[in-house]
């Protein structure tokens, strides 16, 4: 008999984590410090500065997988969905650096991430999860004849390899193919600036809420109480044309959970259900609760000028 | 799809159909050597390339763009976004150049013409509203005048 969904719709997440102090996101000092004792990479070196610029980087997901940041969590896994869309950007971001968006595959699962959580009960530590990704690796949402099928999310596969003591060995097995290259803490609201600028996406771990309706600023304020909550964040514009303050732009894993700020501006890539607009102050909260991670698919952080318009080596 | 190769073939026909370099003028005796003052003249990235570019690569390179702003400007209901230009851009220089001898020959001249490219639009995959299709529109004729 299959397991009842934890969470059968935006309104009840919303109630879990905000009323129901629902903790998804679990820190552990042990498991960074784990994670950060055995990283090749000790600090993020931005490579070029993202000051006065702005990095739309959702745009590139949607250019590779139009329906990315759709999949609404229904257990306690905002951990690997914070992680996958980290990681699922900047790997578009990277094929699409490389004029080679054909690569693209498929989207990735949650599931195996989520499995390695560590312990029975719902909810997982970032770094726990940076590190399964790194050391084992992650798997496309597709079906691996005789181990197992990841096409459609399917929350409860997570939370039961956890509960059965961890992801299956054989499910391990697969993910090696594929490994996250570079994951850094971060620190500074600057260096998530930077590290975006240069097309590397981030997730974070906090203790921290948005209001779920616009303010009078074209924003999504902060709220309390606050969420334990893992989300990644997907670009930012530090140009102040449209806001005349810095914003950071947030992906939820809830759905449509909240009310879309009015005032898009025509210039940008389509607002995805359930992003959050923050201002940079009311963001910086994401790097300093600790628990803020870099992905890069690659050893290290190379210089990277998003994508050209065409003539390089061609002319 | 069907769109994108039908402006591709577009800007062939637009290309093919520019006039080619007229020819060669008779060779003149050289003049004596007189002293002349040095003058900088300021030049742009893309001209600063193709200096040491052929008459008949110049006119190549001029004549593309050239194109390419005629199509991007008359027909903008195709080319609605940046990655749409992207696309349409990448396959017409292949159509046009790929297999000659032109691509890589100038240093620098494909980075010139990106950055000129970029200033106007930008690299994001958003609308091309009016506006910024008619920045688009002239920096590709920049970049068509600077090669000449």
């Amino acid at each position: 008999m299959p397991d009842e969904p934890l969470f059968d719709s935006p309104e009840d997440l919303v109630r879990a984590y905000e009323a129901g102090g629902f903790q998804g996101y679990r820190p552990s000092e042990r498991d960074k410090q784990e994670f950060l004792a055995t990283n090749p990479v000790r600090a993020f070196d931005a490579p070029a500065s993202g000051a006065g610029k702005r990095a739309l980087l959702w745009g590139y997901t949607l250019a590779l997988d139009p329906g990315a940041y759709s999949e609404r969590q229904t257990v306690g896994d905002c951990v690997s969905h914070g992680s996958r869309n980290a990681r699922d950007l900047t790997r578009a971001v990277s094929l699409l650096v490389d004029g080679d968006p054909f690569s693209w595959h498929k989207r990735t699962a949650t599931e195996p991430t989520y499995g390695a959580r560590g312990h029975g009960g719902e909810g997982m530590s970032p770094a726990r999860a940076s590190r399964f990704e790194r050391d084992v690796g992650f798997l496309a949402r597709e079906k691996f004849d005789g181990v197992v099928d990841l096409t459609n999310y399917d929350g409860h596969l997570g939370a039961r390899w956890g509960r059965q003591g961890g992801t299956p060995s054989n499910v391990q097995d697969l993910c090696r193919r594929n490994k996250v290259g570079t994951i850094t803490l971060i620190t500074s609201v600057e260096q998530a600036r930077d590290a975006l600028f240069n097309g590397y996406g981030i997730h974070s771990g906090q203790m921290a809420a948005w209001s779920s309706k616009p303010n009078s600023q074209n924003i999504h304020g902060r709220s309390s109480p606050g969420w334990a909550h893992d989300m990644a964040t997907v670009g930012m514009d530090f140009t102040r044309t449209h806001w005349p303050f810095d914003v950071f732009f947030i992906a939820n894993s809830w759905g449509r959970w909240n009310t879309p700020v009015p005032k898009w501006p025509a210039d940008y890539p389509p607002q995805p259900a359930g992003m959050i607009v923050t201002k940079a102050d009311d963001w910086a909260t994401c790097v300093h609760g600790g628990d803020c991670w870099v992905y890069s698919d690659v050893q290290g952080y190379p210089p990277r000028a998003l994508p050209d318009l065409g003539s390089i080596g061609r002319i | 799809m069907k769109h994108i190769f039908a402006v591709i073939a577009a800007v062939a026909m637009v290309w093919a159909f520019l006039p080619a370099p007229g020819p060669q003028p008779a060779p003149q005796p050289a003049p004596q050597p007189t002293p002349t003052p040095v003058v900088v003249v300021p030049t742009s990235p893309v001209t600063a390339a193709l200096l040491p570019a052929t008459k008949q690569d110049k006119a190549r390179v001029a004549a593309f763009y050239s194109a390419m702003a005629d199509v991007v400007e008359r027909d903008p209901k195709l080319v609605k976004t940046v990655n749409n230009f992207r696309e349409l851009h990448t396959r017409s220089l292949d159509a046009a150049f790929k297999g000659t001898d032109l691509p890589g020959k100038y240093p620098g001249l494909d980075l010139a013409i990106n950055d000129r490219l970029k200033a106007a639009v930008g690299t994001d995959d958003v609308p091309l509203l009016p506006a910024k299709q008619q920045l688009l529109v002239q920096a590709l004729k920049d970049v068509a005048n600077d090669a000449r």
